[in-house]
Formats: structure tokens, C-alpha cells, sequence
């Protein structure tokens, strides 16, 4: 056996972006739209609600900008543009390291969350082809979440190796 | 017709819009940050890229249209219409940000648009 046999090379220990991008990036991608999904379903849950306050929204554009008037004094239908709002920013925010075709079709397990709330918070009834539905849509999300969340290299891994950035 | 049209209205201007607000963030960068004044810097950059306003316009442009459609037809018609766009969004995505979507992400694809479909008939 030649000497130099002990000295190998260590193995390069995963660093960076590289090391992160499997789990961590995945997780991150979960949390940030679980957090949308929520607001998402709390607002729609808002907004429905305070939209029904203001009652039949009649035929006339009289009738109608009474009716938005009705609307826009309710507070669920204020707090469900904000909840809405904060869908969108996280939604944005998963938009900035994730694929669209990996946040769009995820963001539909907004789906089950109306669904639950409907029928355990608003006490709605749920048919049967609406909770087929449902799991279909759970299914698709488990199916997508399954694929890693981003295949389009980043702007810093496009960039020239080795290259520094100018501030 | 007129339906039609204002269906293919709905689904391009939305699907062009969310990948005009996808280009934003990537250009703005990774959020990788809980700080706020950094927070801000980053969707201030998303904010003036240039595509970001015509994604709101093309949004905008979709949801209008997609009112009018309401109008027009029934709501059973209409959501499972438009949970076409879960389709033709993907296609977008692969076409002009090089995503790739291997089958088990189509099949989740179909899978959420047939699910779409089915809660707004039922």
C-alpha cells in the first residue's frame, strides 16, 4: 500500500446554496404558503360574510353603488381585502425563489381549507361531489408538492462563477 | 362566442400576469430574510421591475373579465372554465421561464384542476 493511501481527500463538505436547496428550501416553501393558504381562506371567509351583510345588491347602477357603499362600511369586508393582501404578498414572496407551476397549483389546497371552515366554522353543507372535489384537489397538491419546489437556476447561480458583485 | 373569447380573456391575461409578477420577484431576488427594512427593499425591487405593473394591468384585465363572464353565464360554467387556467398557466410557466414539469407535477396539474372543476359544480 503507497504511503500517500491515508491522505485522502476529504470529502467536500455541502455548503451553501447547494446543501439548502433540497429540504430547506422545501420547507420554507411550505410554511410561507401555509401561511398564505390561511390568510386566503380567512379572507374569502371575510369577505363572504361581510358581503352578505350588505344584503341583495338589486338591479339598477343605483341599487348597486348603494350596495357597495353597504359593502365597503362593513368591518369583515375591510378585514378580508387585508387578509387578501397578505395572501398576495406571500404568495409574491414564494414567487421570488419557487416555480410558478410549483406555488399556483399548491395554493389551491385553499380549496380544503374553505371546504373545512364552511362546514365545521360556518356550518355550511359540503356535498358529496364538492368533497370529492376537495380530495382531488388535496391529491394534486400532494402529487406537486412532492417535485422539488424550484427547477430554474437562480440569478446568483447564472451569474459568472467566481465573478463579485459590484455594489 | 362572445363567452368564449372572454373565457381565453380570463385564463391568458391571468396566466401572463402571474409569470410577468413571477419575472419581478426572481429579478428582485431570493427572500431568504425576516428583516423588515430588507423585506422592503426586496419587493420595492419586485415593485419597480417593469413587468410588475403590467401584471397587475393583465391581472386586473382577467378578473374583469372574468366579472362580466359571471354575468353572463352560470357560476357552474364558469369556475370549471377557468380552472383551465391551472393548465394553461403550467404551459405558460414552461414556455417563458423554462420551467420544468416532470409528469408527477402534471398529474398534481390535472389532478387540481379536475378537483377545481368538481367543487364548483357540486
Amino acid at each position: 500500500m503507497a504511503e500517500g493511501s491515508l491522505e485522502v481527500a476529504p470529502a467536500p463538505i455541502p455548503s451553501g446554496p447547494v446543501a439548502r436547496t433540497a429540504r430547506a428550501l422545501r420547507i420554507k416553501t411550505f410554511v410561507v404558503l401555509a401561511l398564505a393558504v390561511v390568510a386566503g381562506a380567512a379572507g374569502n371567509l371575510f369577505l363572504s360574510r361581510g358581503m352578505k351583510l350588505a344584503g341583495d345588491f338589486g338591479a339598477t347602477p343605483g341599487e348597486w353603488l348603494a350596495a357597495f357603499a353597504r359593502a365597503f362600511s362593513m368591518g369583515e369586508v375591510w378585514l378580508g381585502i387585508a387578509c387578501l393582501i397578505g395572501f398576495f404578498v406571500l404568495f409574491l414572496a414564494t414567487l421570488s425563489w419557487a416555480d410558478l407551476s410549483f406555488v399556483m397549483p399548491s395554493s389551491a389546497v385553499g380549496y380544503l381549507a374553505v371546504a373545512l371552515l364552511a362546514h365545521f366554522v360556518v356550518g355550511e353543507r359540503v356535498s358529496v361531489l364538492r368533497w370529492m372535489g376537495t380530495l382531488a384537489i388535496s391529491l394534486g397538491v400532494l402529487l406537486v408538492g412532492g417535485t422539488p419546489p424550484r427547477t430554474t437556476p437562480l440569478k446568483a447561480d447564472r451569474a459568472q462563477p467566481g465573478a463579485h458583485k459590484e455594489k | 362566442m362572445v363567452n368564449l373569447i372572454l373565457l381565453a380573456l380570463v385564463v391568458l391575461a391571468g396566466a401572463v400576469g402571474e409569470v410577468f409578477s413571477t419575472q419581478a420577484m426572481k429579478h428582485a431576488g431570493e427572500i431568504h430574510t425576516l428583516h423588515v427594512g430588507r423585506l422592503l427593499r426586496l419587493f420595492g425591487k419586485a415593485v419597480r421591475h417593469p413587468r410588475f405593473a403590467l401584471s397587475l394591468l393583465l391581472m386586473a384585465v382577467s378578473f374583469f373579465a372574468y366579472l362580466v363572464l359571471l354575468a353572463r353565464t352560470e357560476l357552474s360554467f364558469a369556475v370549471p372554465a377557468t380552472a383551465l387556467g391551472y393548465v394553461v398557466e403550467s404551459l405558460v410557466a414552461r414556455s417563458m421561464l423554462g420551467e420544468q414539469i416532470s409528469s408527477r407535477r402534471w398529474a398534481g396539474i390535472l389532478g387540481v384542476c379536475a378537483g377545481v372543476a368538481m367543487v364548483s359544480i357540486g
